[in-house]
């Protein structure tokens, strides 16, 4: 293909662009070097007015609870990820074969539970009764494989393939699985790098049914940990308007220390996501295996 | 045909895996039916130790196990009682102790209060068991000796006790905490009597007009709580009685001109600069607490709380009460432990609540941990924690007993507690004491007023016209079924006056 | 005959194959949400704990515990809120993230493109608390950057906090920049299936670029552009809790504009916590998100078949 000199005004939006997500993410990065009296003084800003390293000095202090936190979350990420994506690709690859007589029938019973849900309690109830999950990191990773969502985008993906690609394979006698494996998922990879990605980056945020059902702390997924202390701020607050007892300051962490842990949770997440990227940029097209 | 057999492998491998996971969740499940079933076994067999389960309000940290272990020892041998104490966090502990409740899982004591595991949406829900004969029992007799006569009032509902409230501060009095420096620069007579914090104001306009770097008030805690001490009642938030008024009658609040003009005084005060600007969003104020950015701080006043101000935020506080120590008709029931309806072994739960407060040694070392470890004894009540201690569980001290029996930590004053128990038996006890209000008829329109008041208290302070605030306020207050509400708890004091004759 | 025969043994083995790779999804699906679904009573039982889940009373009327919300004089404004709001963030972020893409596209040097992604998905990174903090640091009254500015130019600072008008643009903008790099890269991607030849062929023909990506790029992207629409919509009557709640920092003085029913019921049940009253509530959303999606189905299937949902 002949190459393309790419026109000023392109670059000119994206730099724009690029300026108005990376300034917010130096504040962030900011506030957490800054110490906590100045932060109060001062605000927010993109520099602080002097490094301080405290908020870090403490969370690095006791690392084991961190590094455990890595360690699950990474888990349940690189686990919940991969199964995820394989098991929603075959039922995707399935619903888009004009051959599949309950199409149909299933896309609607995939669809159906975006809608309705049976809300907390009965989930609570069966995860923790019939199907014994409470304090298994499988909890963290079971619930959440079947994104309908990405189902229906990896659907929308194999419905454009060109039909002639698998009559193609038929005639040679090959199977539905094979198809499935080495005919659409492997043309497919820019699709399947962006649902991995979607769901990686769900999995490495999600923290809720980890509050739920997690009970040792060892198994505590690191946003959870970000997300306890968020909230444990709001629940102190409220306390010390019914209880006289005074909360010491000690209790409620200071603003950069918040910030410092969630610069430690966002980091690792930043460095996975050139090795998708590869897939993305790839080109990887459908013309280009066909030729 | 190599990719077929390469799925078919890993589909096995991933059936193995979910069957080895149930696998697992069955064994654990048969694990716990035993200790159980051993439990229930301990009623016959006195000598079989029984397990109480208990959950907490308070964040998990790493020696929690080290001090339950250290704790179990003692227990098990003074008491033949096993503690399982359960750590919930703050954050999570309404969420998980309603789903905990709802699903029949087991436990046994927990945490519940006006403001925490709400109470009375317990009670409504059937959640807590009702303690009139647990209370006569021989299992709760030692707690019963040294139980505050009435306390137990405060969670009466249809004639039923669900809870106990645990002791501590129980009255209500405010307080101002003035940096010290700043009441001798401008010449504050610390001496004098003061009934409101409006009798500061010529202080803090001083303060206004020359500390520019300070905010002057610092009003997080309720600002309805400013006057309405000592002067009334507040049930269910919205309705007010009169302290003094023979009648009973009930009020909603925003129809009584002592509040009507608390809202007004605290406006006026946002736009002449004693409140800072950016109220609206200064939710957490903790960091310019600790940076101490207030001049005057209003909190709960309390014996020793000067010390205790001090030693927190390192800078020297003096403290200006106002009025006198007020009992209101719920006090205590801020902070209360129930137990299950569904456990398996009430007595030994209630006998447990009672070692609390019993036995100072036990529960000191659910506070403060391990001495020599956690923390060091400077003499036989007062301690000293160590640094970097991998338990602190200091503001568990009115979540699981009887605060009196607490060791005294730096910035504590010797005979705080017993001054403080001294004020809780001798403030003035509110006329409606024992009465309670059970919502349960007006959930509806409690739900209703309850937004309308969140989306509309805060303005009080910041609105551009207070009038029009008040009659935006009251219109949709009136509209959300708030004189349903007042109606349905001047019956049921009429009810209550009956029944007790009032 | 012995053909037909053949035929149709290899229909239903194609079939059987095709249900075999749906049944992981199927099972999942069947496990953790249509079990659960039996909850759904729930928003009509007076709960007991004494009596479980199916012993207790129905609710007297049976739909009280939905009167909370129906009969609340400020369900009109949460509804108006809630699908106006998300209308508009399904709308301009669609758009955005397409247009973004587009441009995406006509970056031809792979590292640029690698650059220009990694920068604009930064902020699918925050979570809404932090960035809670960043829309503070800019629209606080005093030491908000904005103000500053504002105020550098001679003009007077705004209460951006307390006035209810200019937060719906504001959500807005932060919400798309949440929320654009994200979706452009699934745009993206898609682009990235188009044929070379396609291009190369329009060029030879003297196609101008607008009219390639009219003709090419914009057909390729209905599919999934129609889809991921159609999915938002399956969601319209749901609010993302986490931005509304923390990026207004929750001021009382914004709810005529911001106030959406995941805020609402929050609010109103916090302190009380009545489960019969949530799950009312999450019964009621699922009830208008069923309407609006079968709705916008059907209007799809109207007009191309093959890309609605079902």
């Amino acid at each position: 293909m002949k190459k393309e000199k790419t026109s000023l005004i392109v670059h000119l939006i994206f730099i724009l662009l690029a300026i108005a997500c990376v300034v917010p993410f130096f504040i962030v990065i900011s506030a957490s070097f800054t110490n906590s009296q100045d932060l109060a003084l001062y605000g927010f800003s993109i520099l602080p007015p002097k490094v301080d390293f405290t908020a870090y000095a403490y969370l690095f202090e006791n690392p084991r609870q961190i590094i455990n936190g890595y360690a699950v979350t990474i888990f349940i990420t690189v686990a919940g990820t991969f199964l995820s994506v394989v098991f929603m690709a075959m039922a995707a690859y399935a619903l888009a074969r004009q051959n599949f007589k309950f199409r149909k029938l299933l896309t609607g019973y995939i669809f159906f539970p975006t809608l309705f849900n049976g809300g907390l309690v009965s989930s609570y109830i069966i995860n923790t009764q019939y199907l014994h999950l409470t304090d298994s990191v499988w909890v963290l990773i079971l619930p959440g494989l079947v994104n309908v969502f990405h189902v229906f985008m990896l659907r929308t993906f194999f419905k454009q393939l060109p039909d002639g690609l698998f009559d193609a394979a038929m005639i040679d006698g090959a199977g539905e699985w094979r198809i499935c494996f080495t005919i659409a998922i492997r043309l497919s990879k820019p699709v399947l790098a962006t649902v991995a990605f979607l769901g990686a980056l769900s999995r490495w945020n999600s923290w809720y049914n980890a509050m739920l059902y997690i009970r040792s702390e060892e198994k505590y997924p690191l946003q959870y940990l970000l997300q306890r202390m968020m909230n444990n701020i709001q629940e102190l607050l409220n306390q010390m308007e019914h209880v006289p007892s005074m909360v010491s300051a000690a209790d409620i962490p200071g603003e950069n220390l918040r910030m410092a842990l969630l610069v430690v949770c966002i980091g690792p997440m930043m460095i996975f996501f050139p090795f998708f990227q590869k897939y993305f940029t790839k080109g990887m097209t459908v013309g280009a295996v066909k030729g | 045909m190599n990719m077929r057999k390469k799925v078919i492998a890993f589909l096995l491998t991933a059936g193995m895996l979910v069957s080895c996971l149930v696998g697992c969740g069955q064994k654990n499940n048969g694990g716990s039916a035993g200790t159980t079933s051993g439990s229930t076994d301990s009623a016959q067999q006195q000598e079989e130790i029984a397990t109480v389960t208990w959950c907490v309000r308070a964040t998990p940290e790493e020696d929690d196990e080290l001090v339950l272990e250290e704790m179990n020892k003692l227990l098990e041998e003074r008491y033949n009682l096993h503690l399982n104490m359960v750590f919930i966090s703050p954050s999570d502990f309404n969420q998980r102790m309603q789903l905990m409740s709802t699903s029949n899982e087991d436990y046994d004591l927990c945490f519940t209060s006006t403001w925490a595991n709400y109470f009375y949406d317990n009670v409504n829900r059937e959640a807590f068991l009702s303690l009139n004969d647990l209370l006569e029992s021989d299992a709760a007799a030692d707690l019963m000796a040294v139980y505050p006569d009435g306390l137990e009032e405060v969670a009466r509902v249809d004639g039923n006790v669900y809870a106990l409230p645990n002791y501590q501060l129980i009255y209500h009095q405010l307080a101002a905490f003035i940096q010290k420096d700043l009441a001798d620069k401008y010449e504050l007579d610390l001496d004098a009597e003061y009934d409101t914090i409006v009798d500061l104001l010529p202080f803090m306009e001083e303060v206004r007009d020359n500390e520019k770097d300070l905010f002057v008030l610092n009003e997080t805690q309720n600002i309805r709580y400013m006057t309405t001490v000592g002067i009334f009642d507040d049930i269910a938030t919205f309705a007010y009685v009169y302290r003094d008024d023979p009648e009973y009658k009930v009020h909603f609040l925003l129809e009584t001109p002592e509040i009507i003009e608390q809202y007004r005084t605290m406006n006026s005060w946002f736009h002449s600069g004693i409140l800072r600007s950016d109220l609206a969003t200064a939710i957490d104020v903790t960091a310019d607490e600790a940076a101490n950015r207030y001049a005057i701080s209003l909190k709960t006043a309390k014996p020793g709380g000067e010390a205790e101000f001090t030693n927190t935020y390192q800078k020297e506080y003096v403290q200006v009460s106002f009025g006198e120590p007020y009992l209101q008709y719920n006090a205590g029931a801020a902070t209360m432990t129930a137990i299950n309806v569904n456990s398996k072994n009430p007595e030994a739960a209630i006998k447990l609540y009672g070692v609390m407060w019993t036995d100072k040694e036990i529960y000191n070392m659910a506070l403060f941990g391990i001495e020599g470890v956690h923390y060091n004894k400077v003499s036989e009540n007062r301690i000293e924690l160590v640094e970097g201690r991998k338990y602190n569980k200091s503001g568990l001290s009115w979540a699981i007993g009887n605060q009196f029996n607490a060791y005294l930590l730096p910035g504590q004053e010797d005979g705080i507690w017993e001054e403080t128990e001294e004020l809780n038996r001798t403030a003035e006890v509110s006329h409606l004491a024992g009465f309670n209000f059970d919502t349960s008829a007006v959930e509806t329109e409690m739900a209703q007023c309850n937004s309308v008041w969140k989306e509309y208290e805060r303005q009080a302070y910041y609105a551009d016209d207070y009038d029009v605030w008040l009659t935006e306020i009251t219109t949709k207050m009136k509209a959300a079924g708030i004189d349903t509400i007042i109606a349905e708890v001047q019956k049921q004091i009429d009810e209550w006056r009956v029944a007790n004759g009032k | 005959m012995t053909k037909k025969k053949r035929i149709s043994r290899r229909v239903i083995r194609e079939n059987i194959q095709l249900g075999m790779l749906t049944l992981p999804v199927v099972a999942l699906l069947a496990i953790f949400s249509y079990w659960p679904m039996f909850g759904v009573i729930l928003a009509f039982k007076n709960y007991k704990v004494t009596q479980g889940i199916f012993g207790s009373d129905w609710m007297n009327p049976l739909f009280k515990n939905f009167d909370f919300f129906l009969k609340s004089q400020d369900a009109f404004r949460i509804t108006r809120n809630t699908l106006l709001l998300n209308f508009l963030f399904i709308f301009a972020g669609t758009f955005c993230s397409v247009a973004f893409a587009l441009l995406m596209y006509e970056v031809k040097k792979n590292y640029q493109v690698k650059i220009y992604q990694t920068f604009s998905i930064l902020p699918s990174f925050l979570s809404w608390v932090a960035v809670s903090y960043i829309v503070y640091s800019l629209l606080d009254t005093d030491k908000g950057i904005i103000n500053r500015i504002i105020e550098f130019f001679g003009g007077s600072p705004v209460a951006w906090y307390t006035t209810a008008s200019y937060w719906p643009v504001i959500l807005l903008i932060v919400k798309v920049w949440h929320s654009v790099g994200l979706n452009c890269i699934i745009y993206y991607a898609s682009l990235m299936g188009i044929d070379n030849e396609l291009f190369e062929a329009a060029e030879v023909d003297g196609a101008t670029k607008l009219q390639r990506v009219i003709h090419i790029s914009v057909p390729q992207l209905i599919p999934i552009i129609t889809m991921m629409v159609l999915l938002d919509i399956g969601q319209i009557f749901r609010a993302d809790f986490g931005m509304f709640y923390n990026v207004t920092r929750n001021v009382g003085a914004l709810y005529s504009t911001t106030d959406v029913i995941d805020t609402y019921v929050f609010r109103t049940l916090i302190n009380q916590g009545n489960i019969g009253m949530s799950s009312a509530a999450s019964v009621l959303q699922s009830v208008v998100c069923f309407i609006t999606i079968v709705t916008a189905n059907a209007v799809v299937k109207k007009i191309s078949p093959e890309n609605s949902l079902f």
